[in-house]
């Protein structure tokens, strides 16, 4: 069973990610604490990351950095801001040019269908019980 | 449920939106044994680029065509410039 985590400050969301990808046969792991988001990431064998982009204690590119100093787990970016997503933005280009070309990295953007984000998901790490 | 062949197919052509700054968030891929399908808007990426041209929805779809695992495409739910349907590009012989 492949285990996604879920980092956002919206509990709803949260509980909503929860219920949509354990019902598909994921393990999810959730938290609206972005410290503790990377405390889990070294303790726990992730598959994904689910980031939100905008949380009041830390920007999700900035997050998305601090994880990427030890591990090079698929991320999703989940936002309802699209305009934060852009070039003109060092840190996002570096994101982009990097992540995005390697195939580890991709966005949805809030709100979503639950199809979308299965797509995403799917390829990103494939189906719960694949290899 | 997609198989690995077509997973390795969906990633080759995100690679090819990502090379043309397109917002990956507005577009969803799905392939099946070859076949491609669309669905979304075409958007560059903000700050990027101005709206796309037909020429160069053409010439990305060429792009796509190109790719060995690529069979047929079916963007009739695709569009771009806050609007315009691609398959519009593909039938004036641009795609």
């Amino acid at each position: 069973m492949k285990t996604i985590l879920a980092i956002d400050d919206e509990p709803m969301m949260l509980q909503c990610l929860q219920t949509t990808l354990e019902k598909e046969g994921f393990h999810l792991l959730v938290t609206g604490n972005p410290d503790q988001g990377i405390e889990i990431l070294k303790k726990e064998a992730v598959d994904l990351v689910l980031l939100d982009v905008k949380m009041p204690q830390k920007n999700g590119f900035e997050l998305y950095a601090e994880l990427r100093e030890f591990t090079e787990v698929p991320v999703l970016f989940v936002t309802a801001y699209p305009k934060a997503l852009t070039p003109s933005s060092p840190v996002f280009k570096e994101i982009w040019e990097k992540g995005f070309t390697d195939g580890v990295t991709d966005i949805i953007y809030k709100p979503f269908s639950i199809d979308a984000l299965l797509e995403k998901v799917t390829l990103l790490i494939g189906h719960a019980d694949s290899d | 449920m997609p198989a690995k062949n077509d997973l390795q197919h969906m990633r080759g052509i995100r690679k090819i939106l990502v090379k043309h700054w397109i917002d990956l968030g507005r577009m969803r891929i799905n392939c099946r044994d070859g076949h491609v399908e669309l669905r979304g808007t075409i958007t560059p990426l903000f700050g990027s680029n101005p709206d796309f041209s037909a020429e160069q929805i053409g010439q990305l779809i060429a792009h796509i065509r190109k790719l060995p695992d690529t069979a047929t495409i079916d963007f009739s739910e695709l569009k771009f410039n806050g609007g315009t349907n691609v398959t519009s590009v593909a039938a004036a012989g641009n795609g």
